[in-house]
């Protein structure tokens, strides 16, 4: 890698940082002196996808708290092996066959990378396809969604933030038996764990929607209710929930 | 490319506060983020984030999490427009 610190320092800063319950203000620092040759890779992947696809592409570092938690959620990972310390996001209003050939494009721009695709794996719901790209051996993660996609994944952040980050790793919703309404007519109330598995179900309706080239309908049908609702209606009612 | 810093309040879901820097400023975005991040030490609910977009409307397309509850007074107009 090319970082300021060795491998081995590198790890024990995600050690302190993983089990200390306040990061210290001097690992704060070293890590803060690690970020820019992250960012500087960042830069040049997003550089290049830019040219080659245009605008949209941005960028975004994995925040302290997230990189935090992910170290505790997953005890055996290094901080040295953490794929997505730095991403790259790219979101177009394409269909499964679109987003295929947009994957092919950008594996041409980096010979060192590695495919994952997470519509054939979802996890918990989440659908996408992830190229972990290396850049002067420091590896950058480019996420490359349908709109459909990302639409689901920031209602599924969102609702993480109010209800609990474990939701998005399965976990429950915080007071999982609350009743609650979505504010859209017709629909009855259900349970927040209700709502979730409504949600994660959704991914459902959105590949289905993603198979067809072109239009159609985008309506859910919902039981028992009956009711269609447009997809993207029921995502932005899902933006509603509060903690 | 420019850069952005955003404070956002997870459970809240409020966007506290956004700056963009140009291209060639990421020095001050750089030390901004730096110095938030030890003033919201003992804040982990509160997230201090470093974006990067040709547009605070690029951001919005791909990140929009951030900007459904916007609050701070001087995020650019667009933002603030649910």
């Amino acid at each position: 890698m090319g970082l300021p610190v060795s491998t081995k320092e590198l790890d024990r800063l995600g050690d302190r940082l993983r089990d200390a319950p306040v990061p210290s203000e001097e690992d704060l620092r070293l890590w803060a002196m690690v970020r820019p040759d992250f960012l500087d890779a960042l830069q040049q992947v997003q550089s290049r996808m830019l040219d080659r696809l245009g605008p949209p592409v941005t960028g975004r570092e994995k925040n302290r708290e997230t990189l935090v938690d992910k170290l505790r959620r997953e005890r055996d990972m290094r901080l040295s092996r953490v794929q997505d310390v730095v991403g790259a996001r790219l979101v177009r209003d394409v269909a499964l066959a679109g987003q295929d050939e947009l994957v092919s494009v950008i594996g041409g721009l980096f010979p060192e990378h590695r495919v994952r695709d997470r519509r054939r794996e979802p996890s918990h719901g989440y659908r996408a396809v992830h190229i972990v790209a290396k850049f002067d051996g420091i590896p950058v993660e480019i996420q490359v969604r349908t709109r459909w996609q990302d639409r689901w994944a920031e209602a599924m952040e969102r609702l993480g933030d109010c209800w609990g980050r474990p939701i998005r790793y399965g976990g429950e919703p915080a007071d999982p038996d609350r009743v609650e309404h979505l504010g859209l007519p017709g629909l009855e109330a259900r349970t927040r764990r209700e709502w979730m598995a409504l949600l994660i179900g959704l991914q459902r309706e959105v590949a289905r929607i993603e198979e067809r080239v072109g239009g159609g309908s985008t309506k859910v049908m919902l039981e028992p209710e009956g009711v269609a609702v447009p997809l993207d209606t029921l995502l932005s009612a899902f933006d509603g929930f509060q903690r | 490319m420019k850069h952005y810093v955003v404070v956002y309040e997870r459970p809240t879901t409020r966007l506290l506060m956004i700056r963009e820097f140009g291209g060639n400023d990421w020095a001050s975005a750089n030390a901004l983020r730096n110095s938030l991040e030890l003033e919201y030490r003992l804040q982990p609910e509160t997230e201090i984030v470093l974006l990067w977009a040709d547009s605070v409307e690029g951001l919005k397309s791909t990140h929009s999490r951030y900007f459904v509850n916007v609050v701070d007074p001087d995020a650019p107009a667009s933002l603030r427009v649910a």
